[in-house]
């Protein structure tokens, strides 16, 4: 258990898969955090900040909302 | 594993094996000096000097030089969200057992037993701040465990 999600859903996962297929540990390294945070991010048990969230959408050279949307 | 976690299991094997030792070493040290169990209880405190072993924790907080974690951060904005809630709960537990046995013990005396005025040795003090502290801790330790996990997986 980690800290909440607050319904937030994301496409982590499929948009490494489809640059390159880019590992956690890779994709953690360039947004600056943790792999455990790539990983409660894919398993949706964290909600990131806004910043975390800016820079994990350049990583992948789109949008934020093309990344993260919220039900 | 996270440094986060093996800092808290750390700390948990220090507080838990500090107590160990210590319900170990009363009867031992009432059989070496010839003294009985209550009387041997008060220097036995003495092991609990073992609880400073946690000063060292800050040593799994130090950067990886290299490898597969090599120039990655120690703690991101998560680790920090949750580095602030095991404090918290460390806190609310501390206080929480502070009020309980504080203002208990007091009721207890006042109430039931009757006494208008009591005093309390001044050793009790810096006692309430260890033990305070060890509950601190051992919370902290605990809530930091069930939000990363027991084990090296999350």
């Amino acid at each position: 258990m980690t800290a909440d999600n607050d319904g937030v859903q994301n496409s982590i996962r499929r948009l490494r898969f489809e640059h390159g297929e880019m590992t956690q540990q890779e994709l953690a390294q360039r947004a600056g955090v943790t792999r455990q945070t790539i990983i409660a991010l894919e398993a949706r048990r964290y909600s990131p900040s806004l910043l975390l969230a800016v820079r994990i959408a350049r990583v992948f050279g789109v949008g934020v909302e093309d990344v993260f949307q919220v039900n | 594993m996270h440094p986060q976690q093996k800092a808290a299991w750390f700390q948990l094997i220090v507080i838990v094996g500090t107590m160990v030792l210590y319900i170990a070493a009363v009867p031992v040290l009432g059989w070496w000096f010839h003294r009985t169990i209550a009387e041997a209880a008060a220097p036995a405190l003495g092991i609990f000097g073992l609880i400073g072993l946690t000063g060292f924790v800050p040593l799994f907080y130090r950067p990886a030089r290299g490898g597969a974690h090599g120039g990655e951060p120690i703690m991101d904005e998560r680790d920090l969200q949750l580095s602030r809630r095991a404090s918290i709960a460390g806190w609310t537990t501390f206080w929480l057992l502070f009020c309980i046995v504080g203002m208990g013990t007091w009721g207890y005396l006042y109430m039931v037993r009757g006494l208008q005025y009591v005093t309390v040795h001044v050793a009790l003090f810096p006692g309430m701040i260890g033990a305070g502290f060890v509950v601190f801790l051992l919370a902290q330790s605990v809530t930091t465990l069930h939000y990363y996990g027991w084990g090296g997986q999350q």
